[in-house]
């Protein structure tokens, strides 16, 4: 198996790189130290407008979520109420008198009574 | 080079931007100033709907508070044929859910010239709510009232019945009508690209219809009938009907006929049938319409209970030969035994002394001739011949209750006068509406406590020794009139064979709680209100003092 190696540079003691002149300070001028405030009044507007934004949003979405609740809970109501009425007219009609008379005839073998006997208690003399 | 290349591509795209935001803002500018009408009546009309909502018709309750008349849920179901692609798959569907027949489902759903059908209104709601579970396209559903009526037959004479609108068609049903019915409401709402709710943007509050108490009792109403069905059915009479009220108020516990109905099943049954002849008939009283003449004599001095009359079996009267109802003899009677053996010669004798315009006055004060004005549909006002157009013979007849007509509601308030102590007090069947009493009904004195007071003790006469014996109760004095009057015919006559039995009276006799009256028309082997008549009013009677715990007198 044949192996290959890079061909080695002849060696170079390492040189000190030139260090870049540096740029004399600028001077803070009135008009830089003034435009700081600005910029974060501006990033402080954007979020409170974003924050606005969101709040209306979530207002929104609120408002929606409670209006489809509310709407639910109509319905339920409605389905409440008519299920009540339902069990009422079950009720008045179980109770009607021709349907209980019937069922105590038929199926409790009752009899109507013939008739009333009054009778008249004297007080005895002493 | 290279930098005048990127600042064309620059340029190209800032150009591209600007030309798809021109577009886009020529798009927005189109879509929102010349299209905005239509399309925000498009956007609307997709999420906004305007439903109505149904207002609940009103209860009616008998004296204590039972149901007689409410509204029960129900769906209706209906179909929009031109959504419908396979209307026999549909009619099968449909037919099993709601018991309906597949076959006769199927013309209604697979008419496309239509764009509505109901399918069957006021449904079951279950097997309603089942069909929509199902979610077949084509399929509406709405909810609806249906009108129940848990006593049946009980009472269907006098609550009558709503139609499948909800709307009264007989009865007081009818004549509530605008008590009952409250106002519809509706909603505007906004739906979600699903169809739920999301919002409600407009609204009108339903007005739901008021609740009635009526002053019948369902009991006794029940009780009445049941004695009524008896009759006619013992008699074989035509027809049968019944009043009992409350003297002191004028408060109907009772308003009965039979054969009645079940108003639960109203379509079905015949018109005639389904008339409450108590109030909407007429018939001629007989001898009931004696204490007219009676109670004027009394009133107006012209007799006293005791005053004797030496009367034959038959007088003459212009062309008319008047005479009592069996054979006898002359005889000397006092007026308390006219009344008792309720003499056709003695009543007629008494009327010629006092004369028509008097005799006219005191049908009036009675209350014949007018509508009493009880809450009911169709009262009528009877047939009086005004004084005028008496005839020779007019005397003859109208005292003796022949040639007038009257309601057996017309008849019991005059009696119930006689038991009130001489105030007639108007018939009526509504005690509250929405826990409110209506208008008072009306009242008026027409005779002294007096003439009421004799009157009185005459008819407990006919009870105990008279005609109406077959009225007694055990435990209690009943004051009370047979009648028994021929049918007019077609000839202009009487019949011989077609006759109106009748009783009427109070009790007990001394502090009456009840005014009752009991008419048979046309019975067969007897004729007679004394027979036919009277031992239904006992049967009534026996009942109803028990039912309302009345002490024996």
């Amino acid at each position: 198996m044949a192996s290959f190696a890079p061909a080695q540079a002849p060696y170079r003691a390492p040189q000190p790189r030139p260090q870049p002149a540096r740029r004399p300070a600028r001077p803070r001028t009135a008009s830089r130290v003034r435009a700081r405030p600005l910029v974060a009044g501006g990033v402080l507007w954007i979020v409170v407008v974003a924050a606005l934004l969101a709040g209306i949003v979530a207002l929104n979405v609120a408002v929606l979520r409670l209006n489809v609740q509310v709407e639910q809970l109509d319905a339920q109501r409605d389905k409440l109420a008519a299920k009540r009425d339902a069990l009422q007219t079950e009720i008045s009609t179980a109770a009607a008198g021709g349907r209980v008379e019937n069922a105590a005839v038929e199926r409790l073998g009752l009899v109507a009574p013939e008739s009333t006997t009054y009778l008249e208690l004297k007080r005895p003399r002493r | 080079m290279a930098a005048r290349v990127a600042n064309r591509r620059i340029r190209l795209l800032a150009a591209l931007f600007a030309l798809v935001f021109a577009i886009a803002l020529g798009r927005a500018g189109w879509l929102q100033a010349i299209r905005a009408n239509a399309l925000t009546r498009l956007a609307t009309s997709q999420h906004r709907e305007t439903v109505d909502v149904p207002a609940h018709r009103g209860t009616m309750y008998d004296r204590l508070g039972f149901e007689v008349a409410l509204g029960s849920p129900t769906i209706t179901v209906y179909a929009n044929p031109r959504q419908i692609s396979a209307p026999r798959v549909v009619a099968v569907a449909v037919g099993r859910a709601l018991g309906l027949n597949p076959d006769k489902l199927y013309p209604l759903l697979a008419d496309q010239s239509r764009g509505f059908v109901y399918v069957q209104r006021q449904a079951d709601p279950e097997k309603a709510q089942a069909l929509q579970r199902e979610g077949i396209v084509g399929l509406g559903f709405y909810p609806e009232e249906k009108r129940i009526y848990p006593q049946g037959r009980v009472g269907a004479s006098v609550v009558g019945y709503a139609g499948v609108d909800n709307r009264g068609l007989a009865g007081l049903e009818l004549s509530l009508d605008r008590v009952l019915t409250g106002r519809e409401g509706e909603k505007t709402i906004v739906k979600d690209p699903f169809g739920r709710t999301l919002e409600v943007v407009g609204s009108k509050p339903r007005s739901d219809g008021r609740d009635v108490y009526l002053t019948v009792d369902h009991t006794l109403q029940g009780q009445v009938e049941r004695v009524l069905n008896a009759t006619v059915g013992h008699w074989s009479a035509k027809s049968a009907s019944a009043v009992v009220m409350d003297p002191r108020t004028g408060g109907i516990l009772a308003l009965a006929v039979a054969p009645g109905y079940d108003a639960n099943r109203f379509p079905k049954v015949s018109d005639e049938r389904k008339r409450n002849r108590a109030v909407t008939d007429t018939y001629e009283p007989g001898s009931t319409f004696k204490i007219v003449t009676i109670s004027a004599a009394l009133e107006t001095g012209q007799v006293g209970p005791n005053t004797k009359f030496t009367l034959p079996y038959q007088i003459q009267v212009a062309d008319r030969k008047i005479h009592d109802a069996e054979p006898r003899g002359t005889e000397t009677m006092t007026v308390h035994k006219i009344l008792s053996r309720s003499s056709n010669v003695g009543v007629v004798t008494i009327a010629e002394a006092l004369g028509k315009e008097r005799i006219s006055r005191w049908i009036q004060r009675f209350g014949f001739g007018r509508r009493t004005g009880i809450e009911f549909p169709g009262e009528t006002r009877g047939i009086v011949v005004p004084p005028a157009r008496w005839s020779g013979s007019t005397i003859g007849n109208v005292p003796i209750g022949q040639g007038i007509a009257v309601t057996p509601l017309q008849m019991v308030a005059a009696y119930g006068a006689i038991a009130n102590k001489g105030v007639w007090v108007q018939p009526h069947l509504v005690e509250k509406i929405a826990g409110e009493r209506p208008v008072e009904p009306e009242r008026r004195r027409i005779m002294s406590l007096r003439t009421a007071r004799q009157v009185r003790k005459m008819l407990r006469e006919v009870v105990e020794e008279g005609s109406g014996t077959a009225a007694q109760v055990p435990g209690y004095h009943i004051a009370g009139k047979t009648g028994t009057a021929a049918k007019p015919d077609e000839q202009g006559g009487y019949s011989d064979y077609r006759y109106v039995a009748s009783f009427v009276g109070f009790v007990p006799a001394k502090d009456p709680r009840l005014v009752m009256l009991v008419t048979v028309d046309e019975p067969r082997g007897a004729i007679w209100g004394g027979t036919v008549a009277a031992p239904a009013f006992a049967e009534i009677a026996k009942f109803a003092l028990q039912y309302l715990e009345v002490p024996p007198d």
